[in-house]
């Protein structure tokens, strides 16, 4: 069966994004969907792993293919990071099937789009990593999960692992 | 580095070469039973010739995963700043340590294999499928005590680090693909990667070769010869990547994979049959084990292989009264189900559900037991890979390749009935078709 909510929710992300003239690279929207998993305020159905750009999710992976394949999204380019995506022909299907996102969950999914889109890819990738450790590994302060992302990639530097968790501080307060 | 002292013909490889812990390996009662498992199940019903073994696509595997070792580990080959990434792992006990490792773990990947491969996978407990059954081998056979006499001792762990795809291994052991460096997911991916993974290239070939169709063929050295490591600039982290000159190469895998998916593995006369041996599986499953299921203890699971299954298939099939007769019936004598139903892309499109909405239509007329379902995909996105141009610049698959780029996802969906009502099903369906989807000939 079609999960259309969770379709809802990949598309939600890859039309704000378009709304601000912006198509959306996989690995981001991967990331905003952690991020939105750990700030709660959403149900995220979607379980993730720690992997080499950190938090992904296989079912996500999978549901983007889904989508594609019913013309809900379709691939807008390539670029230097992989494939983009922009609504596609069918993704009214989508908003008609789902239910529909609260004021509150629309904010939550605006607000970590917005601060997805102002970060590099890896500045994602480390601010994403760094709600892992918090979430995951339990850890509270800002230089424990600093120093945690050193140990995990030791080619983050100590000033861009503090600013991944400050930043994420300022994203999602504990 | 032990030398290679033995070697065996090979069809697709010419040969393949292997030292004395491999020979051993090879010898063990885990890997001697892949030559009683086929290697793609009962396709042999479509293909004829397709009755090769899980046996020597495994010692194929161990053959190619270390040509790609050799290749993207050669000092010419290495940039600088892969160099300064890989560390330690470049020192010369370090680096014979890792290729033995490789080789070894694509050797064993398969020896979790059930009967009659992927057909039945479903038939185990939550939980488990034929990658996690090979960690238990590797962890707690004899495979482990092979391994562990060796000088240096090979770690299983490593074994099983390098040969457990983290798509599956997530799902039961979320923890150890978190901690997983960067160096063993690329050794991962030397084996089960899904674009240039030793198991595919191998199986590509060896199953084209043995269904005699044409559609597997491709040139794997130039393919292999392209192989680089990089420092990915998405990341930093280390990546696979083929320098452009291979890129042809890998245009033919990729359009290989695609016929082989769509013409051999997908075949849907292929399908039903899987279908029939699932269906018959469980069956035969009920009559043995007590939670009808195919046993996850690793010593009961080794007993069991094709001549189990096909032995008991043979039995039910001439014995009228059996209570599997009828499915032993299906696939030995052929009386098979009929696709009355593809899935096309306008349909999908029009109606993301279509193909259980026809399957639940027609087990509306016909009930349950006249009707079966087979769905695959979609899948396309894992031909996305990194490239390096002449200039020594990284790009993606996508920018440089319009036929990458172009090739078509699987989404693969049969539904089908029992060949007795066939004609009248496929009439039926075209009605169905015209009125929920307003399509004048059903489009099938």
């Amino acid at each position: 069966m079609i999960n259309y909510d969770g379709h809802a929710l990949i598309l939600a992300v890859i039309e704000d994004f378009h709304a601000n003239g912006k198509a959306v690279y996989k690995h981001q929207i991967q990331k905003v969907l952690y991020l939105l998993s750990i700030q709660g305020e959403v149900n995220v159905p979607f379980d993730f792993v720690l992997y080499r750009r950190g938090p992904y999710s296989f079912e996500v992976d999978a549901e983007i293919e889904q989508m594609l394949s019913y013309a809900a999204i379709t691939r807008a380019a390539s670029g230097a990071y992989g494939t983009t995506f922009i609504p596609g022909r069918n993704a009214a299907f989508v908003h008609e099937h789902a239910r529909a996102f609260t004021p509150a969950e629309q904010h939550a999914i605006h607000r970590i789009c917005q601060f997805a889109a102002e970060q590099t890819p890896l500045e994602l990738d480390r601010v994403s990593a760094a709600g892992w450790l918090r979430a995951r590994e339990q850890l509270r302060d800002d230089q424990g999960i600093a120093s945690r992302l050193r140990s995990l990639k030791s080619h983050v530097s100590n000033d861009e692992a503090n600013t991944a968790a400050q930043s994420l501080a300022r994203l999602l307060p504990a | 580095m032990a030398g290679l002292q033995h070697r065996v013909r090979d069809g697709i490889h010419s040969f393949v070469e292997f030292d004395n812990v491999e020979k051993h390996l090879i010898d063990s009662q885990p890997f001697q039973r892949l030559r009683d498992v086929h290697q793609l199940a009962m396709c042999y019903q479509i293909y004829p010739g397709a009755t090769h073994r899980r046996f020597e696509h495994s010692l194929g595997v161990m053959e190619v995963a270390g040509r790609i070792f050799d290749r993207v580990f050669a000092p010419t080959v290495l940039a600088e700043d892969v160099r300064d990434h890989l560390g330690d792992h470049l020192r010369e006990d370090a680096k014979i340590y890792w290729r033995r490792v490789t080789r070894i773990a694509a050797l064993l990947h398969d020896v979790g294999h059930l009967p009659f491969s992927h057909a039945a996978e479903d038939l185990l407990a939550p939980g488990w499928d034929h990658e996690r059954l090979t960690a238990e081998l590797i962890r707690h056979s004899e495979i482990g005590q092979i391994l562990g006499r060796e000088r240096p001792p090979i770690v299983p762990e490593d074994v099983v680090d390098l040969c457990w795809s983290p798509k599956s291994r997530r799902k039961v052991e979320a923890g150890a693909i978190d901690g997983l460096s960067p160096f063993k997911l690329i050794l991962n991916e030397l084996i089960t990667g899904n674009t240039f993974g030793a198991d595919r290239i191998d199986y590509l070939l060896r199953d084209s070769h043995h269904a005699g169709v044409a559609y597997g063929r491709f040139d794997p050295d130039r393919l292999i010869h392209g192989l680089r490591l990089i420092v990915a600039p998405e990341d930093e982290e280390l990546a696979l990547a083929l320098d452009i000159g291979g890129i042809h190469a890998a245009e033919a895998l990729l359009l290989a994979r695609y016929f082989m998916y769509s013409q051999v593995y997908f075949h849907d006369v292929r399908r039903a049959y899987d279908i029939h041996l699932r269906d018959f599986l469980k069956g035969w499953l009920g009559t043995r084990f007590k939670d009808g299921l195919f046993p996850t203890d690793w010593q009961q699971h080794q007993r069991l292989s094709d001549s189990h299954v096909q032995v008991a298939m043979q039995e039910a099939a001439f014995t009228a009264g059996h209570p599997l007769h009828e499915l032993a019936r299906r696939l030995l004598c052929r009386c098979h189900y009929r696709t009355v139903y593809t899935l096309v892309a306008q349909h999908k499109e029009a109606n993301p559900n279509i193909l259980n909405d026809v399957r639940d239509f027609l087990i509306g007329e016909y009930g349950d037991e006249a009707v079966r379902m087979h769905q695959y995909g979609p899948k396309s996105e894992v031909n996305d890979f990194r490239v390096v141009t002449r200039d020594r610049m990284s790009t993606t698959s996508y920018a440089v390749s319009e036929v990458i780029k172009n090739v078509p996802a699987f989404d693969i969906g049969f539904v089908f009935v029992e060949a007795r009502i066939a004609s009248q099903a496929e009439r039926r369906v075209r009605t169905y078709l015209r009125g929920s989807l307003g399509e004048p000939g059903g489009g099938n």
